[in-house]
């Protein structure tokens, strides 16, 4: 009953959802997702479950998890599903015993590792990369690696997000630390890298030219070249950074049977091509690339990996050797 | 019920003291410490430096277009800081800041001569966005003194700036320190300009690392996170106690029974250079930034420089056509109004209390509301959630209610402060001859105090209003489906749709506040209003 395409051709009466089908109730999703991709697939979702009202809460990573805090604290998790960008949590959470396992039949396409019992899937793919300002460097002269970075002609021209106030700067401090050593970031603070608030301080920034090039999250990069903008992606030789956000249930869920049908939505192809359409890349193979992007596989051979166990285990101590070693003096 | 939230904190704060040791066995929390300290004292000290002769030029001399003036010093307050602060690094950065490039281009000058992301330039922009917290609180003070002693000293034949320091700013003292305590509260625990700001520059206050702290995601972090808060509040409060202490037992009283209007002071050659040197101020610091967020909101991309082919009033477009905006406008409304005045109730009693009462404990609610005021937002937000998830009495959450309270834990002190400072100067024989007279307490109240702390009634529930209008961290982590806020509307558009959308929000919210003022100037004959 997912993704009906009224095409006219053949279809009968059968194919309509019936008015009385599907899940009913309410189903809260707290998510990460940009807002303009919520209110893009809020029709797609009102037609494909018409008996169930779905509320969002959208906020950055950091702030999701924040209030997911404070909710666990005062022991009332009021959201039902979980979609943020950050996989280590979902290890945290799971550890908790705060998940509900559910192996959704769309799982088996999904061509990224995923929990093996169900607990958490990968439901959209972000990437770490460089970008750079095409109006200041030229394409032959731009970096092609994490380690061109550490250039001397790149002095003081380089931003990254912190990894102390947000989630996917988090991971890439970790992979690339574990990659090259905390010594590669010391180099780059040596090469006057200058730590951000955030992506989207980062994405202005190299828009205006007071950075010509920013480590940051593709889509803000792919929806700026989209709109004509002159930057462009580098997906580094020596690995993107590839960070599969993932969907969850949680256990104290009071409409686990929503809950389920719409983990299995946002796995399905029509979910996934709702995902593409926010510049983000797909989690199956049969969903085309984000415009403006090459394939996954074009760059997931080489890609970096993150240690997720680590991430999770050690966030404290990873934030204070990042801190200690680039935001001291 | 904002007491019991405060309480859930200290609570909090008292059990978990085993954190202060962790807390404070790393030397960046130190840091952050003495710099968050350092910050506030010195963006406190050069506010009130640039408040008061601005309140008095503006209160108490012959300066022309005074109204004008008043509201474009107290301009800045309306621009939510998030944005301004952003303004600002456009305006000033090192490599392609717009003044710099100008004064590179005009001076020939090899370098940029300013650089915003520096201890200076983060005191700069705190000290814009929160100096008119001083200045209302000052000028208030200011345009309801009863001249009598001036003239005394200008009789004994005393210049007038000589009675201006011998006898005007001795006793407009309480006045002045509580509009300095609002500054150092509110830049103490601010996070949006020191992570706008000062993370370029590497520079930690204590608001940001309690915020990394909190995004650590477990139990650990909140812990930590609230100890580090609590050493905020404790700072705010040693402040407030050492204030209260330096104004002593000394009598501050300047309303008194007659009906008089304080002195104007001519002037006379200084008029002109007066009106320039306002002029200027106001160009600095209300039309660069505003001009700079107006010029984003026409700008069709960044990646160009400002030109005319480049503007476009294509951004405003979606802004006025969507109805996506109507709707955070209406809910920022009701909760920074039901904020503002439930707030200045609450603040009469708890400042008539504090001051003008011998009960035991007076000082309490006085010092819970610094509390409030000092905490950084996040983790009020928290604790909010901790309290209102239904485990107590009340299930608030999601509802426009918790961003009530949140506000007004926030920005109590915004007005006990403000209101505390005028009542103490209300001389006691006042409602003495009331109560004698035979009127009853609240009569006295109504036909004696509230007419003359009237100003200072108005201004505290302006400064609570307007912070609370487009609060953000607060907002964002306690907003729910059907209570998106101005705040949280501006931080999405500012994040994921386009910077631009963001100014074209921020110059609306001007406009509403400014028109709102104006309107309100217009109906009570310029008595209310900033």
């Amino acid at each position: 009953m997912l993704g009906l395409v009224f095409a006219g051709c053949g279809s009968t009466a059968s194919d309509k959802p019936k008015a009385g089908g599907g899940p009913t109730g309410t189903v809260m999703i707290y998510t990460s997702i940009y807002p303009d991709i919520i209110e893009k697939v809020k029709p797609e979702m009102a037609k494909a479950f018409p008996n169930l009202d779905i509320q969002w809460f959208q906020g950055g990573t950091e702030k999701v998890i924040t209030k997911i805090s404070g909710e666990v604290e005062a022991n009332r998790v009021q959201a039902d599903l979980l979609m943020v960008a950050d996989p280590s949590y979902y290890l945290t959470l799971k550890e908790k015993n705060l998940l509900y396992k559910y192996d959704a039949p769309n799982r088996k396409d999904v061509v990224l590792p995923k929990d093996e019992e169900g607990y958490w899937t990968p439901v959209r793919i972000s990437n770490m990369i460089i970008a750079y300002n095409t109006k200041k460097i030229s394409d032959a002269d731009a970096p092609k690696s994490w380690q061109d970075l550490l250039d001397p002609k790149w002095k003081g021209k380089i931003g990254m997000p912190s990894p102390l106030l947000s989630g996917t700067a988090y991971v890439t401090a970790g992979a690339l630390s574990d990659k090259y050593g905390w010594d590669y970031f010391s180099a780059l603070k040596n090469n006057g890298l200058k730590v951000e608030e955030g992506n989207s301080a980062l994405q202005n920034k190299l828009l205006t030219g007071e950075y010509d090039i920013v480590i940051i999250l593709e889509e803000n990069i792919l929806k700026m070249a989209g709109k004509g903008e002159p930057v462009k992606v580098v997906y580094p030789e020596d690995g993107t950074i590839i960070i599969p956000s993932p969907i969850a249930i949680f256990n104290t869920s009071q409409n686990k049977e929503a809950a389920e049908a719409i983990t299995n939505w946002w796995l399905s192809k029509e979910g996934q091509q709702a995902i593409v359409k926010g510049w983000m890349h797909s989690v199956r193979a049969d969903v085309e690339p984000p415009k403006g992007a090459p394939a996954l596989k074009t760059f997931m051979d080489k890609a970096v990996n993150a240690d997720w166990n680590k991430l999770a285990k050690n966030a404290e101590q990873i934030k204070e050797t990042f801190r200690a070693r680039i935001l001291d003096k | 019920m904002v007491y019991l939230v405060i309480n859930s904190f200290i609570v909090d704060g008292s059990v978990n003291f085993e954190n202060y040791r962790s807390v404070y066995s790393k030397i960046v929390n130190w840091t952050a410490l003495i710099n968050t300290f350092k910050l506030s004292l010195l963006v406190m000290i050069l506010s009130l430096i640039i408040s008061f002769p601005l309140a008095w030029l503006v209160g108490r001399t012959n300066l022309p277009a005074k109204g004008f003036f008043r509201t474009t010093f107290v301009a800045t307050y309306m621009i939510p800081p998030y944005v301004g602060a952003i303004a600002w690094t456009q305006l000033l950065n090192p490599s392609v800041g717009f003044v710099n490039t100008m004064l590179v281009h005009l001076f020939n000058l090899s370098e940029s001569p300013f650089n915003i992301y520096s201890m200076a330039g983060l005191v700069w922009v705190l000290t814009l966005f929160y100096s008119p917290f001083a200045f209302i609180t000052i000028s208030r003070a200011l345009e309801k003194m009863d001249p009598t002693l001036e003239e005394a000293a200008r009789i004994s034949g005393a210049s007038p700036l000589r009675a201006l320091i011998d006898v005007t700013l001795p006793l407009m003292f309480p006045s002045i320190l509580a509009g300095g305590l609002l500054v150092f509260i509110a830049a103490g625990s601010c996070f949006g300009i020191p992570s706008i700001v000062g993370m370029p520059a590497q520079i930690e206050v204590l608001t940001t690392r309690i915020v990394t702290y909190v995004y650590m995601g477990d139990s650990n972090g909140i812990r930590d996170a609230t100890a580090l808060a609590v050493s905020l509040m404790l700072v705010a409060n040693s402040i407030l106690f050492i204030m209260t202490m330096m104004l002593g037992k000394k009598d501050y009283v300047t309303i008194g029974g007659k009906s008089t209007r304080p002195n104007i002071v001519d002037l006379g050659v200084w008029k002109w250079p007066a009106v320039g040197a306002a002029v200027t101020y106001g160009l600095v610091t209300v039309f660069l930034p505003i001009a700079s967020i107006f010029v984003s909101s026409l700008i069709r991309t960044y990646s160009e420089p400002v030109s005319l082919s480049n503007l476009t009033f294509e951004n405003w477009l979606p802004v006025i056509q969507s109805s996506q905006y109507l709707i955070p406008i209406k809910n920022s409304f009701i909760t920074a109004t039901a904020a503002a005045t439930a707030s200045t109730v609450i603040a009469l009693f708890v400042s008539y209390l504090a001051v003008k009462t011998r009960a035991k404990g007076r000082l309490i609610p006085d010092v819970l509301s610094t509390l409030g005021g000092a905490t950084p937002s996040v983790v009020i937000a928290l604790a909010l959630i901790i309290a209102f998830s239904g485990n107590l009495v009340l299930n608030l959450y999601s509802t426009l209610t918790i961003l009530v309270v949140g506000y007004m834990v926030k920005y109590l002190t915004m007005s006990v402060r403000t209101i505390s400072a005028s009542l103490s100067q209300v001389h006691p024989s006042l409602e003495e001859a009331a109560l004698n007279s035979g009127a009853s307490w609240l009569r006295t109240c109504k036909d004696i105090m509230l007419p003359l702390i009237a100003p200072s009634i108005v201004a505290g529930w302006f400064l609570v209003f307007m912070p609370s209008f487009y609060e953000l961290t607060m907002s964002i982590i306690l907003y729910g489906a059907k209570t998106k806020t101005i705040g949280v509307l501006l931080y999405e558009l500012q994040t994921y749709a386009d910077p631009q959308n963001a100014s074209v929000l921020s110059v609306l919210i001007l406009i509403i506040v400014l028109v709102g003022n104006l309107i309100i100037r217009k109906l009570t004959k310029g008595n209310v209003g900033i």
